[in-house]
């Protein structure tokens, strides 16, 4: 059992606006405890649960969806298992082995995330690790970084501000408005700055080249539909541009690999996806 | 004479549900490599205890093998809850097939949206000692391990380094202090325990690998 790490480091191009929550009416950047020399400190990351889906299982499974014609052919619990993991919804009185070695045979995207058909679950061999700020506090977390102090998280927080017009003061009401009343309606938040770089990775349990082929290829696909992270994404939040630390592959040869076995097995897989939710 | 370990995880992330015991995770880890690791649920039969050899004594109590292995040691520095969610994403309708294009109960079912919260704890560093003498096949297969915990799929209970030193004492069982024996490990309730244990209160459970499993639960007692 031998594994593959991918580390990469991301630099924000627009402001990062992870939240975890409010705080009155503003929204809060998520953060994690972090312990440092000087005491136990809270800064900003991008959670794990965030960057699989983003960055590797939804774009990934969208272009095989795409790929394999199934757009506008799925059924709601097909989209569901191949888009967000699915759900185990029956009880699992059986193991089928052989439609489990099947999935991962022909769908190493699967393989790699994992998931759960109605009544068996699909482990998975991704672990992707949590997005680190590059900041003063997580420096002993940090690979490669200067012995020049940096900056801490919090100088990179700041927080924005918009308005969008309040249905409320609008047309309906129209008659009761006064002249000064104002139709906005402000909402705020927290965001880390644009221009802050993260640190985070991929951990795969295999050498298969195929599998790390199928991580890059959904990775490149992500980052040519903007590579969004977070929320705010429609008034351009959360672009990250990502960068491979010494790739232990070759990349375009892996991605090439996945590419041209994934469309070898397009009938099976497709023949496999079918009679997974045959009834 | 057999030696004694101490076994020391530095952490890059906090860790989310509980540490497991050092015990189950070298055995999960050779079943791995062995590829006899099988989808084992909670209805079918408890593989025999020490069926997966792992490089760790296994000594005799209460007319059980138990693993000389403690449990881990390790101080918490914050105690919080993070959340994790899921959301069926509907911006992707159009790829459903228009004839199973319905309404989804969102609020209830299968399609049920979730944010559920995860108890995570911030730990700088944590401890196990085991008997072994096989320090450097402990090594190798804790280098295989690269995170503990639960949801370690995304990114919690990251191990940045593990350190293999030998020790002195053996705590893998027992600890003696003025004030008594304390326990380290859950142990079958025998009469085979010191007189002085301290440290320690009853509880129903297992003592040895897979902990999870009902087949191997015991009246025992376990560190407190």
């Amino acid at each position: 059992m031998s594994s593959t790490t991918i580390l990469c480091a991301s630099e924000s191009l627009s402001p990062i606006t992870h939240m975890q929550g409010t705080a009155g009416n503003v929204a809060i950047v998520a953060r994690e405890t972090v312990m440092t020399p000087i005491g136990v400190r809270s800064v900003p990351f991008l959670s794990g649960n965030a960057m699989r889906h983003r960055a590797v299982r939804e774009p990934g499974m969208l272009w095989l969806i795409h790929e394999y014609g199934l757009a506008g052919n799925l059924r709601l619990s097909q989209l569901n298992f191949l888009l967000h993991g699915g759900n185990l919804t029956e009880s699992t009185a059986t193991e089928n082995t052989n439609r489990i070695a099947e999935a991962h045979r022909l769908w190493p995207l699967l393989r790699l995330c994992g998931g759960c058909l109605s009544n068996q679950i699909l482990s998975g061999s991704l672990i992707v690790t949590r997005g680190t700020l590059v900041c003063e506090e997580n420096r002993q977390s940090i690979k490669c970084i200067p012995d020049e102090p940096l900056l801490s998280a919090e100088s990179m927080i700041h927080e924005y501000q918009y308005t969008r017009g309040n249905a409320a003061n609008l047309a309906i009401h129209e008659e009761t408005v006064t002249e000064d009343a104002s139709t906005q309606m402000i909402f705020s938040g927290q965001a880390v700055a644009r221009g802050s770089w993260w640190q985070h990775g991929f951990i795969i349990r295999s050498e298969d080249p195929v599998l790390i082929g199928a991580l890059l290829w959904s990775l490149r696909l992500w980052q040519e539909s903007g590579g969004t992270i977070g929320g705010q994404g429609s008034r351009g939040h959360g672009h990250l541009r990502l960068h491979i630390v010494d790739p232990p592959v070759d990349i375009d040869n892996a991605i090439g690999a996945y590419v041209d076995y994934a469309r070898s097995v397009k009938e099976e897989a497709v023949d496999w996806i079918k009679e997974a939710w045959k009834k | 004479m057999s030696g004694t370990l101490k076994i020391t995880a530095h952490m890059a992330s906090p860790i989310a549900g509980d540490v497991p015991q050092i015990d189950g995770l070298l055995e999960l880890v050779m079943a791995r490599m062995t590829g006899r690791l099988q989808s084992l649920r909670r209805c079918d039969q408890c593989p025999p205890v020490g069926g997966i050899h792992i490089p760790i004594l296994l000594g005799a109590i209460g007319g059980m093998s138990v693993y000389r292995a403690s449990s881990p040691v390790f101080v918490v520095e914050t105690d919080n809850h993070e959340f994790f969610g899921k959301r069926l994403g509907v911006e992707h309708a159009s790829l459903i097939d228009p004839r199973d294009r319905k309404v989804v109960a969102m609020g209830n079912a299968t399609y049920r949206s979730y944010r559920l919260p995860l108890r995570v704890r911030a730990i700088r560093r944590v401890v196990w000692w085991v008997a072994s003498d096989r320090r450097r096949a402990i090594k190798q297969l804790l280098r295989k391990i690269t995170s503990i915990g639960k949801k370690r799929s995304i990114g919690y209970g990251a191990v940045a380094k593990w350190d293999v030193d030998q020790c002195d004492i053996d705590m893998s069982w027992f600890a003696p202090t003025e004030k008594g024996t304390i326990l380290m490990r859950p142990l079958p309730n025998c009469d085979e325990l010191p007189a002085d244990l301290a440290g320690a209160c009853p509880d129903f459970g297992a003592v040895q690998p897979p902990y999870w499993h009902p087949q191997r639960y015991v009246e025992r007692m376990i560190p407190c």
